[in-house]
């Protein structure tokens, strides 16, 4: 069997049944075997996309994404993707091509040291020198991608590699010395958190991203009401605990929930789950640490004590962990006297003043109260969704945003690759002007495909973010940050096959996001907005 | 603080890189690296002596343990490892002065293992703090050319890297 057989064979062996990519002389072996399998490929029109898409995919499905370019310029397109992947911990296989193995290491046309410019940013890559490599290759990069923590993994395959002949052995084993992901957390360690929780006067629960990536939102949901704790998330932890259920606080963090954050201050036991404590979460290193001791649950051990001194550290998957754990807090009974506190409960809302502003939208959007998933691109709009989406529909994943390394473009595309993963959901992506022309070839793809998102840009002709930091640490000196208003969204769509509306009062917001629900295809809104307000910052200072 | 880390990895293309590349990233400057086999067929073993502060150390030495090709880790010290360096060092060995040359090399531990044209090669393997010395007390000799290849080190007792023992 060639090796671009093995590997379209062992691609679906595991399960795969998209591929996002797009081609190139360095890949053309493995196009040419594509029809022969039940694989479906989809064009993007920027491998950027591929790899949003397929991390967009994973998001969605906890499955594996899997995208595909040629060498190269290629390759070197989809770092982006693979890096935003990489920290949100966002499960991913890139395949990429590479030049044939007689011409590596001489700069041939294409060649390009793609394993070398990724090794910081993937879990795991590997370049492969014979098509007997490709299978024991694939088999541990889908382990590596979706076992532990999850990440980015990437493989690349000169072209001949995909031309040599090999037998294809879907058992060959791949032991992984070295490679352990501790699951079950230490007995001894969660007994003393179980302690520690029990005795604690004002227990707050910090959900992250780690608890939407092992499913441990009902075990999360048990102890906050065993405990009688408020639960509060990190940005990518926002959809990890339904936005109904009672103990929900909102957002911590530098543009978070007031509440959230003053509930953290008065706390005495923080327990953070599956969170890794970035800068953007914790404001101030210094002062947050001053606050409470911490309880820390990560599946990655380098992850305990990367920024804030933790009291007691569990390693392991935060599902397991919290089962074992409620389980000993039910046996010893000590918590059952706290639970008759009332929960607090004093989600965020704006004060709308009906003007055609980003948070308005976010809350009509909310009030319409879909079970469907929302994405964002970075931004403005991207804290205020996070901030003011709250239908209760969103559980489980159903936010989905670039939190670690805020990129702009990846709303688009990740959301077609969750729409690709869960059919059945509408899928709404809530963008900017700027992300959203960072990706807005994609409108070609998802009408070549339909894949319909409704795509809500809060146009505001502005990098809005940059605004605001202009405004207010800048003395309000803006530069670049404006666009002439010269592009009609809709028009751009209409240029790719889809529709969509230009709003200008509120009045009609309503109405066209129940318009792109209804549609079958993509379908636009232009909200041309006010480009003023601010989002409030949060500290730890009094 | 300086440390003395072992790292058992698989002997494979790019893992200095990539255990190099992490060290380079959290900014820390790698004083000596050395690697070579081991007992164990397909497997190498570095020694990294780096200097840090013991709680970003700890950080560093949690990443290098996630790469996939890392086995094992180690940190050593002086109460449970022996600390070695390997040097060499170019000297002039005319006749008025070979005596004492060859007297403090003896004392230290070292010895000669080339005299051409009046110029001796030394070698010396102890204690980094002892090579110190020993290059102090040469230094009035004309130092040709010198290399040192930094620590490697080892546990005492039955301790071992090998996760097999
Ligand atoms: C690829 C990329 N380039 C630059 C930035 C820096 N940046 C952060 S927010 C922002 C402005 C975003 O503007 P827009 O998408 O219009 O959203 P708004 O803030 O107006 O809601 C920029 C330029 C980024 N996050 N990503």
């Amino acid at each position: 069997m060639k090796g671009a057989d093995i590997l379209l064979k062992g691609l679906l062996d595991q399960g795969v049944r998209v591929l996002f990519g797009y081609p190139g002389a360095a890949t053309l072996p493995i196009y040419d075997r594509m029809d022969d399998y039940p694989i479906r490929h989809i064009l993007v029109r920027h491998e950027q996309a591929a790899a949003h898409m397929a991390d967009g995919y994973a998001r969605a499905s906890g499955e594996v994404g899997v995208c595909l370019a040629t060498s190269g310029p290629g390759a070197t397109n989809l770092v982006t993707g693979i890096a935003t992947a990489y920290l949100d911990s966002s499960p991913i296989v890139a395949i990429t091509g590479q030049v044939e193995r007689r011409f590596i290491g001489t700069d041939a046309f294409q060649e390009v040291d793609i394993v070398g410019i990724t090794i910081p940013i993937t879990k795991h890559n590997q370049h492969i020198l014979t098509a007997a490599e490709i299978t024991p290759a694939l088999k541990t990069a889908f382990l590596l991608a979706k076992s532990g923590r999850p990440g980015p993994v990437l493989l690349d395959i000169p072209k001949d590699v995909m031309l040599e002949e090999a037998e294809y052995d879907p058992d060959v084993d791949v032991t992984l010395e070295g490679y352990n992901p501790i699951i079950a957390g230490h007995g001894g360690q969660i007994k003393k958190a179980a302690t520690l929780l029990a005795s604690a006067k004002n227990p707050v629960i910090v959900a992250g991203g780690g608890v939407i990536r092992s499913g441990a939102t009902d075990q999360l949901i048990e102890l906050a009401e065993l405990l009688g704790a408020p639960v509060m998330t990190t940005l990518m932890g926002k959809s990890a605990v339904p936005q109904s259920f009672k103990y929900h606080l909102g957002m911590i963090g530098m543009h978070g929930a007031k509440v959230a954050v003053d509930t953290l201050k008065s706390a005495d036991v923080i327990f953070a789950v599956g969170a890794r404590f970035g800068d953007r979460a914790v404001l101030s290193y210094e002062k947050f640490t001053d606050l409470a001791k911490f309880i820390q649950i990560d599946i990655d051990p380098a992850e305990i004590e990367k920024t804030v001194k933790v009291d007691i550290p569990i390693v392991g998957d935060a599902k397991n962990v919290l089962t074992e754990l409620i389980k000993r807090l039910k046996e010893d009974g000590s918590v059952t006297e706290r639970k008759k506190k009332k929960p607090v409960r004093n989600l965020e809302t704006y004060d709308s003043d009906n003007g055609m502003s980003i948070p308005a939208i976010v809350e009509i959007l909310s009030e319409m109260g879909g079970d469907f998933i929302v994405a964002t691109d970075v931004g403005r709009h991207q804290i205020w969704a996070a901030k003011y989406y709250n239908s209760p529909g969103l559980d489980r994943g159903g936010f989905i945003t670039s939190g670690g390394l805020g990129t702009m473009g990846f709303g688009f595309p990740a959301s077609m690759g969750a729409k690709m993963a869960r059919p059945e959901k509408k899928v709404v992506l809530i963008t900017g002007d700027g992300s959203f022309m960072m990706n807005i070839q994609e409108l070609a793809t998802s009408s070549h495909y339909n894949i319909p998102v409704v795509v809500i840009i809060m146009n505001d002709h502005h990098l809005g973010m940059i605004r605001q930091v202009q405004d207010i640490f800048y003395d309000g000196k803006y530069m670049e940050c404006e666009f002439p208003p010269n592009v009609e969204f809709v028009d751009v769509a209409r240029g790719m096959g889809l529709d969509g509306v230009k709003v200008t009062d509120i009045k009609d917001v309503r109405g066209a996001i129940e318009k792109g629900l209804e549609s079958d295809s993509t379908f636009v809104i232009d909200c041309i907005i006010e480009s003023q307000e601010n989002i409030p910052y949060q500290s730890y200072d009094n | 603080m300086q440390k003395i880390i072992s790292i058992l990895v698989e002997d494979k293309p790019g893992v200095l890189m990539r255990i190099a590349g992490l060290f380079f990233r959290r900014g820390f400057n790698i004083e000596a690296l050395s690697v070579g086999s081991t007992e164990i067929p397909g497997k190498s073993r570095f020694t990294i002596t780096v200097d840090g502060d013991e709680a970003v150390l700890e950080q560093v030495r949690k990443q290098v343990q996630k790469l996939l090709n890392v086995h094992r880790t180690a940190e050593h010290d002086h109460k449970n490892s022996q600390l070695r360096e390997y040097a060499l060092i170019k000297i002039n060995f005319s006749k008025k002065i070979k005596t004492e040359v060859l007297h403090l090399v003896e004392f230290f531990g070292g010895r000669v293992i080339d005299i051409y044209d009046d110029v001796a090669i030394i070698e010396i393997a102890e204690e980094e703090s002892r090579i110190d010395m020993l290059f102090e007390r040469l230094e009035p000799y004309e130092i040709i050319e010198s290399l040192r290849t930094g620590k490697v080190s080892m546990f005492r007792g039955k301790r071992s890297i090998n996760p097999q023992r």
